[in-house]
């Protein structure tokens, strides 16, 4: 249903995207030609590595264990979720969040079943780049980083600075293999979205990527004037 | 055919009875819970909780109102926990009462009026009230006088088990002056137990979605106790917090402090889950207190 979600979002910000015009291209992405070769870079590696690996994690590992390695990391998000929530002021959703951590991680077993859903706590997802969206920090023109992928001035720094649970586990040889799990799980997520990719795949993941960013710092409100000249 | 008579028989039978009581309510609740106790170092597993009983009010002929309140319990029916282990059921509380223009007198189980003080701000759904000093609620013998409401305020007094030859532990008695609100529940009291004077106030305000609350009492030559606690509401989900301390009389004692927390989810259908934690200082710990998480399956009906 989440995906579904996404779709809609994906498709609507594409609509909305294709319509600002070159000018406006011009605004978001002025380093493009720089941005390319990042993309093309990290389109190798995901070529040699990544999607090698994905797949093979995804054949090997039984679906139950998926969605509770999946279920184990999205626990632990949740409370990089619930500080967003605070310092968004949205003081209800971080409260549900932490009793979806409260609940998840105990009748959850660690947070390996996702209980809090089931009894109708409802799941969010924030990050730093949303806070500081929210708080008016335009999203800046779009980046591309090495390893990182897609983002912007505004949401890679604050991805790379942002709240991280699972940074704070203590044993190191456990952090680095959670790290790598959820990297790959992440990878496995997107293989049901490569079928949509059409025409220029640079254009097409950056204006999915700007556009559901917006979604996601407006909490699905789109904020749009559309002009009839548009169409 | 035969049998199509015998269901028929057996369900008139039935009837009668339901038809008889028909202003009898039963009710009850259930609980399930996994315990982690830090003395114990242990993860246990129980229904640790079961109540039932019945309640119902008659009109007699004089015109006032006659009622009862009869509730039965059993504690620890896996055997493991509590007294009343392999299913043992006992009377928990029993009170009838009567009622009229002139308010309601209770004859048996009820809190005395400090305790209710001291009561009134509990907002956590579990582990409340662990360090409060008047424990002793009126028992089976006792009886309590509760005015009608007036502009919000409510007048209630009482006394423990009459019996003169009893200990002194028997020998209670207690006032309490109450004003409440939509948004306001405050109680004064006092009275004395144990033949040591008691005194409690007692309240909580309710400001959006907080609910916050505070209390103090004292009982003489044992113990003062002091608490505040917060409550936030969002919808089916209520996250609560309660400070604790009692600062004991004893010479060199030392204060006794608590932190519990909760959060309840109401699942419909008069079930809840709720998660719950208290932790105690080491003077508590010392005087018997475990530091200790619930995570409680409860339905009632």
């Amino acid at each position: 249903m989440c995906r579904l979600k996404g779709l809609k979002y994906l498709l609507v910000s594409m609509v909305l995207f294709l319509s600002v015009g070159v000018q406006a291209q011009q605004d978001i992405d002025p380093l493009e030609s720089y941005n390319r070769k990042a993309h093309s870079f990290n389109n190798f590696l995901d070529d040699v590595a990544f999607k090698p690996l994905a797949k093979g994690y995804r054949a090997v590992t039984p679906d139950l264990i998926e969605t509770g390695v999946r279920n184990v990391f999205g626990n632990v998000r949740d409370l990089g979720t619930m500080v967003n929530n605070v310092l968004q002021f949205k003081f209800e959703h971080a409260a549900v969040d932490l009793a979806r951590v409260l609940f998840n991680t105990t009748a959850g077993i660690g947070g390996i079943i996702d209980v809090a859903t089931v009894m109708g706590l409802e799941k969010h997802s924030e990050d730093l780049g949303q806070t500081l969206g929210v708080w008016g920090v335009p999203s800046g023109p779009y980046l591309v980083l090495p390893f990182f992928g897609p983002g912007s001035f505004r949401d890679s720094p604050a991805t790379l600075i942002g709240v991280d649970a699972w940074s704070y586990v203590n044993h190191v040889p456990t952090r680095n293999v959670g790290y790598a799990i959820r990297l790959i799980d992440s990878r496995v997520q997107l293989f049901e979205f490569e079928t949509l990719i059409s025409g220029d795949e640079y254009i097409f993941i950056r204006d999915a990527y700007l556009g559901l960013r917006q979604q996601a710092v407006m909490d699905g409100v789109v904020d749009e004037t559309f002009n009839d000249d548009d169409f | 055919m035969k049998k199509s008579f015998i269901a028929l028989a057996v369900a008139s039978a039935l009837t009668v009875p339901m038809v008889a009581q028909a202003d009898t309510t039963l009710f009850g609740s259930a609980r399930f819970d996994v315990t982690d106790t830090d003395s114990a170092d242990d993860v246990d597993s129980a229904t640790n909780r079961i109540r039932f009983g019945f309640s119902g009010e008659e009109t007699m002929d004089s015109g006032l109102t006659a009622g009862y309140f009869i509730r039965l319990q059993a504690s620890g029916i896996d055997g493991n926990d509590g007294a009343a282990a392999n299913g043992n059921v006992g009377v928990s509380k029993v009170a009838l009462f009567i009622a009229g223009g002139f308010g309601k007198l209770i004859l048996g189980d009820a809190d005395s009026p400090v305790q209710r003080a001291e009561g009134v701000q509990t907002l956590t759904a579990m582990f409340d009230g662990s360090l409060e000093v008047a424990g002793s609620e009126f028992s089976h013998g006792g009886i309590s006088y509760e005015s009608n409401v007036y502009s919000g305020f409510q007048f209630r007094a009482g006394v423990g088990d009459v019996d003169s030859d009893a200990t002194s532990a028997e020998d209670s008695y207690g006032f309490s002056v109450d004003y409440s609100n939509d948004l306001l529940d405050v109680s004064i009291a006092a009275g004395e137990e144990a033949d040591a004077s008691l005194f409690g106030i007692g309240g909580k305000v309710k400001l959006g979605a907080f609910t916050v609350g505070a209390a103090y009492s004292d009982k003489e030559d044992f113990a003062s106790y002091g608490s505040l606690s917060a409550k936030y509401v969002v919808g089916k989900l209520s996250l609560a917090a309660q400070y604790e301390t009692r600062d004991l009389d004893a010479a060199g004692a030392k204060d006794w402090d608590s932190v519990n927390v909760s959060a309840q989810y109401a699942l419909g259908g008069n079930a809840s889950v709720t998660l719950g934690a208290i932790d105690y200082n080491d003077a508590a710990e010392a005087g018997g207190k475990s530091d200790t998480v619930t995570l409680r399956y409860a339905i009632s009906f």
